[in-house]
This record gives structure tokens, C-alpha cells and sequence, in this order.
């Protein structure tokens, strides 16, 4: 009887298992380095390129200052100007968000080969990760920049993995073409 | 219909067609068969519509997939990539559909044995199905399918004598209603548990699926894990036994209807880069530094 339970049981948590890896989906092949580059570069992306995360949302000097009751002031001084940081960097990274989308849309109806499955889903993440970023300012608004540093985390590398989508889309074309649509991005962003 | 009524009804197991009736209690407890397990005239059957009508459905719906799998494996010579699993699907298709049929049909004394006899064999060539996802996702000659193949067979080792133990085991064969219950759980979980294996082995390398191998091991996978948890239900709980044998050939349709999508286009696996000796040998060095200076710095910070 037991060895049957344990089968079921055992039977059951595959079949989830291997639910979740299907909803997952397979692996996709990272984009070559040189067209991500490019497509930071095209697209300039200045929340991404923000490599003080950490620092903003490490709350270490904030708690020690608070252990002073003379420096508690300064320490609501030092949270506040995160909390400013932090919003702004979300705004930088909403706008990278919309820029990267906007670019992908710009390569695809320069008649670079996409699927629709593919525009779809990237359609999805997009709105997903734009819900996420306002969620999060939300967040910090209301309980500050310390409070989940995990998910601002989470947020920027979901951005970094929207750059993937044009720069998967720019590696299709030969990069001598990849000044031209350069400026021509520059001239349809003006 | 198993509760002692004596209603018969058309019962479809993976691809294949077999009438059953009777009460569970009149099944032999060793060395018999579970259902089929005796046949009764078409007009019988005929006075529960629903079950049978359901059971064509699915029997017909798996034999169009079926066919449908087998003509895009030959378009493009796809056959010759995909061998042991063009094999398989052959098998299902004319020893469980086609000649199990005509036995149903022409000779239905012989049919139950049969029928279990072709099934059982059908549960062993699925590791033929486990085979050619492993030798696609690492391909011979790549230092991946060293490691890779070492981890399998630990696991295959590991994974026959738990299934050997579970089987002899006085708890599983004492009770045993069918001791083909007992084979399906015993490989549906081993092969359940290789696949899991190496599909999560691909994970942690980064190796890529092509979409031909990877619906294929979905659902292969998926599959075979529905029979683990139905065949030992089945054992368990007799009352739910309709339910559970409708069960399985709709997830086996299931999975016919994903590899169909799987081969509809060839799409295999992306070729595994490898970098040159020289760069390999200056990554390796690289690596080794910069591992050496973590352990290093989680040393100090331990003895800190």
C-alpha cells in the first residue's frame, strides 16, 4: 500500500514538474554579445547602464545611523534622497523599457524577420515588466527604498532581458548595416 | 461497470482498442491480466453509447496523429535523425493500432494476451524515445555527453534496482491485481525520472532545445508521469477505475497531439559550440584564478 501512495505521489510531483517546465518554455539562445552592445548603444540606455544599485538599495549606513539618536535626523535625510534616487531610477528604467520596445518595432517594420509568436510574447513581457516597474514605485513610495530590494533586483534584470528581444532581432542582419539603422533610429527618435 | 454489473464497455488503452467487463474481484491477483478482461458481443455494447462512442473518438484520434507524426518524419528524410523514435511511434502504430485491431476483430480469443504482450513491449521501447532525446541533446564526441552519460547511467542503475526492489516487495506483488500495473508504474517512473534527468542536466549546461526534441520530451515526459500516478491508483482505489482508464489514452493523445506539433517543422537542436584548445585551455586558466581567489577570500572571511 505504501509503495503504491509513493508511487502516486512521486507520479504527481513529475507531472507538476514537468508542467512547469513546459509553461517555462525552452531555453533561448542567448543574443551575441556585439549586437547587445550595439542595441545599448543605439537605444541609450541609461538605467540599465546604472551600476550603483547596490548602493541605493543597501540600508547598512542607514540602520547604523540610526543606532545614534543624534544622527536619526540625517538617517530620514539619507532614506529620503534613496527613496528620490530609487524613484528615478525607476522612471530611467520605465523609459529604457519603452525605448527597447519602440526599437524592436522600429527594426521590425524596417522589414527585419520576426515571428508573430515572437512579437506576441514580447508584447506580454513588455507590459508585464511596465506593470511590475509601477508596482515597485508604488512600493517604495509607500515603504520606502529598503524595503524590497529583491524585487528591484528582479526589475532591472527583467529590462536587461527586454534588451534581448532587439538585439536577438539586430543579429539577423549583417552588422554593416547596423550604422545606417543607427541613424535612422536617431533621425525617428528626434 | 467493474462494481459486479456485468456491463460491458469499449475500452482504449494508450492507442489501441479493448473491450473489458466484469468484477475487479474476478481479476486474478497474480500472473493475471487487468482489464481487458473478457469480451462481449458488439450489441452488448451498444447499450452504453457514450463509452463507446468516447473510446472510438479517442482510438481514431490517436491512430490520425499517429499518422500524421509518421508523415512529417518522412517528409525531408526526418526519419534518419529521429530513428529510434520513428521506431517507436511505428510500433504503437501498427502492432497496437493496426494488429491489435484486427485481433480485436478477427481473433478476440487471443486478444487479451495479446494485448498486454504488445503493450508491455511498447513500455519497454520508450526508452528508446529517452535514448534518442539524450543522444540529440548530447551528441557524441562533446565532452557534455561524457559527463552526461555517466550521470544517466548512475541514475539508470539507481532507478532499476529501486524499481526491481518495489516490485518484488512484498507490499506491491502480495496486493498486486496485475503484475502489468505494477511493470507500467515501475518504467513509467524510471523513464519519467531519466527524462527529468536529462532535461535539467541541459538546463544547468545551457544547452539548447530544438523544438523537435524538446515537444518530444515534454510530452513524453508528461505522459509517462500521468502513468505512474494511474496505474498505481488503479491499484489503490478500484472504484475509480473507469475514470482512470479513460485517463490514460487521453494523456497518451496528448502527447501524440504535442510531438506532432514537435516534428511539424524540423527543427533540431542547435549544434553545441565548442571554443578552440587554445581558448579552452585560456578560459579554463581563467576560470581557475578567479575560482582559486574565491575560495581564498571565503577562507578569510570564514577564519575572520
Amino acid at each position: 500500500m505504501s509503495g503504491l501512495v509513493l508511487y502516486a505521489f512521486l507520479g504527481l510531483v513529475l507531472f507538476l514538474t514537468f508542467l512547469v517546465i513546459g509553461l517555462r518554455g525552452a531555453r533561448q539562445a542567448m543574443p551575441d554579445s556585439l549586437s547587445v552592445t550595439a542595441v545599448k548603444q543605439m537605444v541609450g540606455l541609461e538605467g540599465l547602464s546604472f551600476t550603483q544599485l547596490e548602493l541605493v538599495l543597501d540600508d547598512s549606513d542607514y540602520k547604523l545611523l540610526r543606532t545614534h539618536a543624534d544622527l536619526r535626523g540625517i538617517a530620514n535625510t539619507l532614506r529620503k534622497e534613496r527613496q528620490k534616487l530609487a524613484i528615478l531610477w525607476i522612471a530611467m528604467l520605465v523609459n529604457d523599457l519603452k525605448k527597447l520596445w519602440r526599437f524592436r518595432r522600429f527594426l521590425v517594420r524596417r522589414g527585419v524577420p520576426a515571428k508573430f509568436g515572437e512579437e506576441v510574447k514580447i508584447a506580454c513581457v513588455f507590459l508585464l515588466s511596465f506593470l511590475l516597474l509601477h508596482l515597485l514605485e508604488l512600493f517604495i513610495r509607500c515603504s520606502g527604498p529598503f524595503a524590497i530590494p529583491g524585487m528591484a533586483r528582479r526589475a532591472n534584470r527583467l529590462v536587461e532581458a527586454m534588451s534581448y528581444a532587439p538585439a536577438r532581432v539586430l543579429s539577423r542582419i549583417p552588422s554593416a548595416g547596423w550604422a545606417e539603422i543607427e541613424q535612422s533610429w536617431a533621425r525617428s527618435s528626434a | 461497470m467493474l462494481s459486479g454489473t456485468g456491463e460491458g464497455w469499449l475500452h482504449a488503452t494508450t492507442s489501441s482498442v479493448a473491450l473489458c467487463s466484469g468484477d475487479v474481484k474476478a481479476l486474478p491477483t497474480r500472473g493475471g491480466a487487468a482489464p481487458p478482461s473478457s469480451r462481449i458481443p458488439l450489441s452488448e455494447y451498444n447499450n452504453a453509447p457514450f463509452v463507446t462512442t468516447t473510446s472510438y473518438t479517442i482510438f481514431l484520434t490517436g491512430v490520425a496523429l499517429e499518422v500524421c507524426i509518421l508523415w512529417r518524419l518522412s517528409r525531408r528524410q526526418q526519419w534518419r535523425q529521429y530513428f529510434y523514435f520513428l521506431f517507436y511511434v511505428l510500433y504503437d502504430f501498427i502492432v497496437l493500432d493496426l494488429i491489435l485491431f484486427g485481433v480485436w476483430r478477427f481473433a478476440p480469443s487471443l486478444y487479451r494476451g495479446f494485448y498486454w504482450g504488445s503493450e508491455t513491449i511498447s513500455a519497454a521501447l520508450r526508452f528508446l524515445v529517452i535514448w534518442e532525446v539524450f543522444r540529440h541533446t548530447f551528441p557524441k564526441g562533446s565532452a557534455l555527453q561524457q559527463i552526461a552519460s555517466k550521470g544517466i547511467g548512475l541514475v539508470s542503475l539507481g532507478l532499476g534496482l529501486f524499481s526491481v526492489s518495489v516490485f518484488w516487495s512484498l507490499d506491491a506483488y502480495s496486493r498486486l491485481h496485475s503484475p502489468y500495473a505494477a511493470l507500467e508504474r515501475g518504467f513509467g517512473f524510471s523513464q519519467a525520472v531519466l527524462i527529468l534527468g536529462i532535461l535539467l542536466m541541459a538546463r544547468y549546461y545551457g544547452v539548447q532545445f530544438g523544438r523537435n526534441m524538446w515537444g518530444v520530451a515534454l510530452g513524453f515526459g508528461t505522459y509517462v508521469s500521468i502513468c505512474v500516478v494511474n496505474f498505481a491508483v488503479i491499484d489503490l482505489q478500484h472504484s475509480f477505475l473507469p475514470y482512470w482508464q479513460a485517463l490514460v489514452p487521453l494523456s497518451f493523445n496528448a502527447m501524440l497531439a504535442v510531438w506532432t506539433w514537435a516534428v511539424w517543422t524540423y527543427a533540431p537542436n542547435p549544434p553545441i559550440v565548442t571554443a578552440n584548445t587554445a581558448e579552452q585551455a585560456a578560459q579554463l586558466g581563467w576560470w581557475t584564478d578567479h575560482w582559486n581567489r574565491m575560495l581564498s577570500t571565503v577562507r578569510r572571511v570564514v577564519h575572520s
